[in-house]
């Protein structure tokens, strides 16, 4: 027996100490995640206009084009439950508040990131926001379990940091993605809608529970907000006609009906509908659902004069 | 408590440190088996309990039984009474499964047939974990007590450890009282060989069940709930991945309940033995899931007469009835086997796809034609053999595709639209898919290299080849974690 646990000791310690020192290494190169963790921790008592969402928010609204203070809090396959712990986690600092702007796309109440092949970023939350959501599942728990970057790259990116301190940092100082730029536009950016629509199209019945789980974060954010004076946006963002004319009807419509009904039955609640937007050309898209960075400063301009128009205390 | 979870990672370990603790006590020999068959049956419920504890009592009830059925079969006075004592035993525990897992199946379709409303009849309860693999290991002790193979234990708690074994409890292999019950009736001492030869097949195991099941059921899963949508060769692809998936899924699991249960100086019979490297159906059988389809064949298809049926004098054409009945024999297992899976018609349907397929084999007495390893002697198999293991691995294939469907009709949609143009089109590959099949080539690999060994890291020579052994080992284990992702659950949990 003594000799089967030295072996095990000895068979185990080598692993155990490179794997400890690569979640540290991971752990300590910056990324967006940690960033913006610590942007809202320095700034958020200024924020006016505050905006979440998936990497459509994350891409198309671009703090520094309001004319109010605002900070961009979407992350990629950000799901309402998960902008509803970032709202929760920072809104009795946020003093200033007067709009939230929700991105309400295509598949945002029909995903749930749990069950999503990008499940993985959930560790972000975890790691970086301290998210209490999956507190006791390591997958959620470590970066080298929950990355699905290769280890070699892993490795790559940790020696990177420390020779030459390059991070992995794509927003700005606000919190949008500078990533989805014209240079990095692939040939034919607008053609891939139908394949775009297709991953994110589900059968509603089986995305029940979703959908449930999402109209609760949802509504839960809303009365939140009513609770504070501070009026909610909703916001469909232009897509490409490569994209809008191959939509699931009956997917669509559950986005436009059930943000209609709650911009009916909230009077703080405001639904902007740019879906089929005209005012979008295909050289304002990075691919078929997502702005490039003059589109999004387009988008942001529109939306600056839709908040001013409508920035009346909602009670009047 | 799955086996793929960090609980069980802390689990197992520290069960067997007090467990071999309790061999250092001093107190006698007798005495020291006791206690730890005692201590097994509280881990074993633990372990069970974890999921679920209120089906604590279920199991308790089960083993109870049993044990009190085969003290009663050993002294009834007559061999009437004893047949008695084994059927009203069979009939409470094949009872108890009917009733959590058949009965509102049966119930639905019954109501559906006379289009009335089943809502009231329905008792929808919950399905517990591994029902059906410990019921079955508990009729065997009655079955062969009945048939003098064991003597009946009057030590209870080495009954209750004998059908409770935390390592196949959910999941099997089924074992036979007549392998396991003496293991627990004697005394275990550690091993290092086998303590080693234990965690090998534990880490093949993980491989097989993270790296090689989950990450194909990524793909499969997002393939079969968009299947309407998707190309032939997607389609195509998804059968193979899934193919894989519920051998990586099923047999790592078994894989890591002999690795562990050699962990406590348990031996467990094997479960699986390279069967996607049959020659022919009958060998696949051979191969597959060895503990159910073995336990199939001594306690229902033998006794119903098996391939050597007794001949009724009256029958004129004696061969002709004798082939009928066969015909008749090998249907009904299959049909048992299929409808033992799970309350549905896919999984019926399922059974009756392959004995369609064993039944010429039986009835021209080729079912036993490959019995020994194929390419024995050999690195490579000649082509005809390649042939005849990608034809086997492919009618294997479409009957998983019915197994996988949600209902005959979706099993039936999938695969005529695999036979349409678009199967030479280039599938439909999403992140990580790549990957899977280099794992599943690895797996491949490994397991023809080892296919002669009990399994893929069997080590014979343990001297030869050690530091390459090593780095593999390591390969395994960072490979394991990489692909680790949210715990799924195993595929055979729900039978």
């Amino acid at each position: 027996m003594n000799r089967f646990a030295k072996h095990i000791v000895i068979f185990l310690l080598p692993i155990t100490c490179v794997l400890g020192l690569m979640e540290y290494g991971m752990r300590s190169v910056p990324n967006d995640y940690s960033y913006k963790h610590s942007r809202l921790d320095s700034s958020i008592s200024r924020i006016r206009i505050w905006s979440f969402g998936s990497s459509h928010g994350l891409a198309g609204i671009r703090p520094e084009v309001f004319s109010l203070p605002a900070f961009n809090s979407a992350h990629v396959s950000q799901t309402l439950p998960y902008d509803a712990f970032l709202f929760d986690k920072y809104i009795d600092r946020v003093d200033a508040l007067e709009w939230v702007i929700l991105p309400i796309s295509y598949f945002t109440f029909t995903d749930c990131l749990e069950e999503e092949y990008e499940w993985w970023r959930i560790k972000n939350y975890c790691l970086y926001y301290d998210c209490p959501l999956h507190r006791n599942d390591i997958h959620y728990r470590s970066e080298i379990i929950g990355n699905p970057m290769p280890l070699y790259q892993q490795v790559g990116r940790i020696t990177r940091y420390l020779i030459s301190g390059t991070d992995d940092i794509r927003c700005d100082s606000l919190g949008f993605d500078l990533h989805y730029c014209r240079e990095r536009r692939e040939p034919n950016w607008y053609m891939n809608g139908e394949e775009r629509v297709r991953v994110n199209t589900k059968d509603l019945t089986r995305a029940q529970h979703c959908i449930m789980a999402n109209k609760h974060s949802l509504e839960h954010i809303i009365d939140a907000c009513a609770a504070r004076n501070v009026k909610v946006l909703l916001l469909t963002l232009p897509v490409c006609s490569t994209f809008y004319s191959n939509v699931d009807s009956a997917q669509q419509a559950l986005v436009t009906e059930t943000c209609n009904d709650l911009a009916d039955r909230y009077s703080h609640v405001l639904y902007l509908d740019m879906l089929r937007d005209e005012r979008f050309t295909e050289e304002d898209f990075f691919d078929a659902d997502h702005l490039v960075t003059s589109g999004a400063n387009k988008l942001t301009r529109i939306l600056d004069e839709y908040i001013r128009l409508h920035s009346l205390p909602f009670n009047e | 408590m799955l086996f793929n979870s960090i609980e069980y990672m802390l689990f197992l370990p520290i069960v067997f440190i007090l467990y071999w603790a309790i061999d250092c006590i001093d107190v006698s020999e007798s005495r020291k088996v006791q206690l730890q068959n005692a201590y097994i049956v509280l881990a074993s419920y633990i372990f069970y309990g974890w999921w679920d504890w209120r089906f604590l009592l279920l199991i308790a009830f089960t083993s109870l039984s049993s044990w009190g059925s085969g003290l009663l079969i050993a002294g009834a006075r007559t061999p009437k009474g004893a047949k008695l004592w084994m059927t009203a035993n069979i009939v409470l525990n094949v009872g108890i499964l009917a009733l959590f897992k058949y009965y509102d199946f049966f119930a639905a379709e019954f109501c559906r047939m006379l289009s009335i409303p089943s809502d009231g009849l329905l008792l929808r309860v919950i399905l517990p974990v591994g029902i059906s693999f410990y019921t079955f290991q508990a009729l065997s002790y009655s079955i062969d007590v009945y048939r003098r193979r064991i003597e009946p234990t009057g030590d209870i708690i080495a009954f209750f450890a004998f059908i409770s074994f935390f390592p196949q409890l959910v999941a099997g292999p089924i074992e036979r009282a007549t392998n396991l019950l003496p293991q627990f009736q004697a005394r275990r001492t550690f091993s290092y060989e086998q303590g080693t030869d234990g965690l090998r097949q534990i880490l093949w195991g993980l491989f097989k069940k993270i790296v090689i099941a989950d990450t194909c059921a990524t793909y499969v899963d997002q393939v079969w709930s968009t299947y309407s949508t998707q190309s032939a060769s997607t389609l195509l692809l998804a059968a193979v991945l899934f193919t894989f998936q519920i051998y990586g899924d099923f047999s790592g699991y078994s894989d890591i309940a002999i690795g562990s249960a050699k962990l406590f100086g348990i031996r467990l019979m094997r479960n699986f033995n390279n069967p996607y490297f049959s020659r022919d159906i009958a060998e696949f059988w051979r191969r597959w899931h060895i503990s159910l389809t073995t336990w199939f064949r001594d306690y229902v298809y033998i006794p119903l007469g098996g391939s050597r049926p007794t001949v009724p004098a009256h029958c004129r054409h004696a061969n002709a009835c004798r082939q009928a009945r066969i015909a008749r024999n090998t249907f009904f297992i299959f049909l048992v086997s299929g409808i033992w899976h799970g309350a549905n018609w896919t999984f019926i349907a399922w059974g009756a796809y392959h004995a369609l397929l064993f039944l010429p084999l039986i009835l021209l007495g080729r079912n036993r034609k490959y019995t020994n390893q194929v390419a024995a002697g050999r690195i490579l198999p000649s082509w005809r053999e390649a042939a005849q293991i990608v034809l086997t691995f492919a009618l294997v294939t479409i009957g998983w595709i019915i197994f996988r469907a949600p209902d005959i009709a979706d099993a039936w949609v999938y695969t005529t639209q695999i036979c349409s143009a678009s199967l030479w089109s280039v599938p439909l590959i999403i992140p990580g898919t790549k990957r899977t099949l280099l794992y599943i080539g690895l797996l491949l690999i490994v397991e023809w290299l080892q296919r002669d060994r009990q399994h893929a890291l069997e080590v014979i020579e343990a001297g030869k080849n050690r530091w390459f052994r090593v780095a593999f080992y390591y390969l395994l284990i960072v490979v394991i974690i990489r692909c680790a992702g949210p715990e799924k659950a195993f595929i055979y949990f729900q039978f």
